[in-house]
């Protein structure tokens, strides 16, 4: 730069010295206009000071150099210190120069090596002066700026100009700095955010002459900002939007913010809910709500409760109210956060449950039963109430004590002479999954036994696997005492059963005996008709007479059969294999049973007890329930006759089914009443005498349908001294 | 009596019963037909004779009672009960449904004999109510439309003038048209042709005296 100022210099300097050279050497007036011509030169550089200084060094050059021929005295002398002290200003001026163009050089330097953009503009805004960073930056050029004519916004965002130019011309009117942050273009197109700021700078009179400023690239913080406000807005949609109730408290614990679905929830505005936090909650909880919620906001710990919130129709709906405060640094509470949910239906269903259960146990504690559950090895799982006073175990207890499976249970609660039965019938049930139902002595608290009818069933899970054993005791001590007294009484009652029976076998005989004497009366009606007639019809009465003397022999066979009836049965009884009988029975009838093309079947269950009957009376019965079966299969066309007849010990009693593949009956009960026959020749003695003869046994009779068609007799036996 | 002037239907379950009955009734020259039971009567073609049902209380399938229930909706003989077990409520209710008699077994054979001939009786007089109702029916039939018109009205009492004027003919027309109908109807009074209506069921409908 210097060089440049020196070679700038070099005519008006040249020209001076050529004047004064030409003026001092040759003392040609001449030298005077070189001068001047320097001086004009120098003048229109604006170099006054130089200008003047020069003039003055050479009008004193001239006064000694050329004056001094002609002058002395103080002429010269004068002129010699005139022209030093001009040689001195100029000097001065010279290093002031310098000076100023180093400090110009450095403040270049400085802007210069700026890492922003820095600029100057002349008062109209047109720059005047852009650093290398903005040439590099946008690839323009100051005076590129310039021509077109938009005041350097031409590199700026498009949708940023507007707001640029008006802060540019608030700048302008005001005289306040000038701040913008707008994007501006880069040379490969791309628009970065920058931070611009210039202040005006003005003349004496307040007049602005232009602005300095620097621009700085604050794009990564700008976008970063951006994005965060991006991802604010989406945080708030998020909340504003989510069907959850959120809310923000205040440290000490106001409520600062409700998102829409809370405040709809409640049906209140935020106002609202800021003046009065506590009002929403139910009159019952808001003391208990308040007193936590201090709590948490003291000693700065989370809340989570349950309570009942005002909904917006006015009703009170179950809410979890959560809550968490935002600790700062120094450990003191930032803000609240917190969610309410809904939890109504939940809590109703839970209040449900919980008032099922207390019902259950409260239903199963009062159950005048006892009530036991147990897992699939036996392990017992639960005892009610009665079931633990009454054995005067505990559930503990049991547990405790040695034994796997159900041994415990029944190591400790069953009568030792029952607990192997009950083994075997434990192991069988638990590992096949078949329902339990027996009877065994059980220990009560005190120590004594009481007859109990214990039942349980498997709950099976969706595999099919066992789940649950549960069961139930019914203490049957009573009953069973009762029962014994009855029996004493059924045998008390045994001979009346016998006189009414009587009237039923009277009746029946009636029956049996009228059908043949209606036979003999009118046909020996009928024979004394033929014989008075005119001519005696001889054959018609012989006829006649020979179906009387038939159906009299028939009363008489009815009347021989019943004393046969009677005189088998003795009234004594004895204990005997009703196996027996049925085969005897059998036996009796082989060839009226292979005649009536039945299948006959035999199910008799080997080693039965002994019942106490009447041998005769009771193979009476088996024959005519046999019989029966066979007439009920007569009609049959083409289909099975199966007669299957089966003995076996259920309960302590021996049972015998005779069963046909019939038609079945209409009414199971009719059939007993003494005359009633669904037959066409009902001979034989009916089923009220078979049912009058079982009934004399202290057994029963009875009729059920058989699947899959007809019909099955049963008659029931009681064991001997049963 | 001979077996073709009336019929006598038995049915009962037991052989030896239905014989002896047969025996009985054919002995007095009764006609007998007998079933085993109530389908097969049902079954079987009855004869347009006079004719009585002895029937048994107990027979399989459908008993007495029933087939007297099933019966009671249409002209049937008269029926006679015989049963091996009566008491009084079955007594009672097989009388109400109009049974003739009902008959403990064993009977004596005057009593049934009696029944029956009363049973005979009253079908024949049924009978012959019925074919008098059908020989009316036949000639109301042959009546024509117009003479069914008159005939309400004569029978009612109306006088000629009022009957014309009723059915908006002349007296004369009206007049023509009782004749007809007294013709037709066989009637030779106006008493008897009252009579003959009653019979028919045709009700009056008119007073003489205006409605």
């Amino acid at each position: 730069m210097r060089g440049l100022e020196l070679r700038q210099y070099a005519p008006a300097l040249a020209a001076g010295c050529a004047g004064t050279a030409l003026g001092v050497i040759n003392q040609e007036p001449s030298g005077a206009l070189f001068l001047a011509l320097a001086t004009t030169m120098l003048i229109k550089r604006r170099h006054l000071a130089v200008a003047a200084a020069l003039l003055l060094i050479a009008v004193c050059a001239l006064i000694v150099f050329v004056q001094a021929s002609g002058s002395a005295g103080l002429t010269r002398p004068a002129a010699f210190l005139l022209s030093a002290l001009a040689i001195v200003w100029l000097a001065d001026l010279w290093r002031r120069r310098i000076d100023t163009d180093e400090h110009l050089n450095n403040a270049k330097l400085i802007v210069e090596s700026m890492p922003g953009l820095g600029w100057a503009t002349d008062a109209m805004g047109k720059f005047v002066y852009v650093n290398p960073s903005v040439v590099e930056y946008v690839g323009k050029r100051t005076d590129e700026f310039n021509e077109t004519g938009r005041t350097g916004l031409e590199a700026v965002h498009p949708d940023d100009a507007e707001r640029v130019t008006e802060a540019w011309l608030t700048s302008m009117r005001t005289g306040t700095s000038f701040q913008s942050i707008h994007r501006i273009r880069r040379a490969d197109g791309e628009y970065r955010w920058f931070q611009a700021y210039g202040r005006p700078h003005f003349d004496a009179q307040g007049d602005i002459l232009g602005w300095f400023g620097t621009t700085i690239d604050v794009d990564e913080k700008k976008r970063a900002e951006q994005r965060l406000a991006e991802s604010e807005r989406q945080l708030r949609t998020l909340i504003d939007t989510m069907p959850v109730m959120i809310w923000c408290g205040s440290p000490s614990g106001e409520p600062i913010y409700q998102n829409p679905k809370t405040l709809e929830y409640l049906g209140a505005t935020f106002e609202e809910i800021k003046e009065n936090n506590f009002g929403v909650v139910h009159p019952d909880d808001a003391e208990g709500f308040q007193s936590a919620w201090a709590d948490c906001v003291e000693r700065k710990t989370s809340l989570s409760l349950i309570c009942r919130l005002r909904y917006k129709d006015g009703t009170h709906r179950w809410n979890r109210i959560d809550a968490a405060p935002l600790l700062g640094e120094d450990g003191e509470i930032i803000e609240w956060y917190g969610t309410n949910v809904d939890i109504e239906e939940l809590h109703q269903t839970q209040e449900e449950l919980r008032s099922n259960a207390e019902r259950l146990r409260l239903m199963l504690d009062t159950l005048p039963a006892f009530v036991w559950c147990a897992s699939p090895e036996g392990q017992p799982t639960y005892f009610n109430e009665p079931l633990m006073k009454y054995s005067g175990v505990t559930l503990e207890e049991l547990r405790g004590v040695d034994g796997s499976g159900f041994a415990p249970m029944i190591s400790s609660l069953v009568h030792p002479a029952d607990a192997p039965f009950l083994r075997d019938r434990f192991e069988q049930s638990f590992k096949s999954g078949e329902p339990i139902a027996l009877k065994y002595r059980h220990r009560l608290a005190d120590g004594n036994y009481h007859l109990v009818d214990c039942r349980a069933r498997v709950l099976r899970d969706r595999q099919s696997r066992l789940f649950q054993w549960y069961g139930v005791i019914v203490d049957v001590e009573d009953e069973a005492q009762a029962q014994a007294q009855l029996q004493k009484a059924q045998h008390q009652l045994e001979l009346a059963t016998r006189a009414a029976s009587l009237s039923e076998l009277s009746a029946s005989i009636a029956h049996e005996l009228n059908q043949p004497l209606v036979a003999v009366t009118t046909n020996s009606s009928a024979t004394a008709q033929w014989l008075s007639a005119t001519p005696p019809n001889i054959d018609r009465a012989k006829s006649s007479a020979k179906k009387a003397a038939d159906a009299a022999s028939d009363a008489a066979e009815v009347i021989s059969r019943i004393k046969a009836l009677f005189r088998q049965s003795g009234g004594a009884k004895y204990p005997g294999d009703i196996n027996e009988v049925i085969l005897e029975a059998c036996t009796l009838l082989r060839e009226r049973i292979a005649g009536s093309k039945c299948d006959l079947q035999t199910h008799l269950e080997p080693n039965l007890p002994n019942a106490t009957f009447d041998k005769g009376l009771i193979l009476q019965v088996v024959v005519n329930l046999i019989q029966n079966a066979m007439d009920a299969m007569a009609t049959l066309n083409g289909a099975v006759r199966l007669l299957d007849i089966r003995s076996r010990f259920v309960n302590g009693k021996i049972l015998v089914d005779v069963r046909d593949s019939g038609v079945g009956l209409q009414d199971a009960e009719k059939i007993f009443e003494p005359f009633y026959t669904t037959k066409h020749n009902g001979m034989g003695i009916g089923l009220s005498i078979c049912r009058s003869i079982v009934g004399a046994h202290a057994g029963t009779l009875w009729a059920s349908p058989s699947e899959p068609s007809g019909t099955v007799f049963t008659f029931a036996l009681p064991l001997s001294g049963g | 009596m001979s077996h073709g002037d009336h019929a006598v239907f038995v049915i009962d379950d037991d052989k030896r019963v239905r014989d002896g009955l047969s025996e009985l009734l054919e002995s007095r020259g009764i006609g007998v037909t007998t079933f085993a039971s109530a389908r097969e009567y049902l079954k079987a073609p009855k004869p347009e004779n006079p004719s009585c049902l002895v029937l048994d209380v107990r027979l399989p399938d459908i008993d007495g009672f029933e087939l007297q229930a099933r019966l009671a909706n249409e002209p049937h003989p008269p029926i006679v009960f015989i049963t091996g077990h009566g008491d009084i409520p079955m007594t009672v209710r097989a009388m109400k449904l109009g049974a003739v008699d009902f008959l403990a077994k064993p009977f004596r054979d005057h009593e049934l004999l009696a029944a029956i001939q009363t049973a005979l009786e009253r079908d024949r007089e049924a009978r012959r109510d019925r074919s008098v109702l059908n020989e009316l029916q036949g000639r109301l039939n042959r009546l024509s439309a117009r003479e069914r018109d008159v005939l309400p009205l004569v029978v009612s009492g109306l006088m000629n003038k009022q009957g014309a004027a009723e059915l908006g003919i002349s007296e004369i027309t009206f007049q023509i048209h009782r004749g007809n109908l007294m013709r037709k109807m066989h009637a030779d009074s106006l008493a008897d042709l009252v009579r003959i209506a009653t019979k028919l069921g045709i009700p009056i409908t008119h007073s003489r005296h205006g409605n």
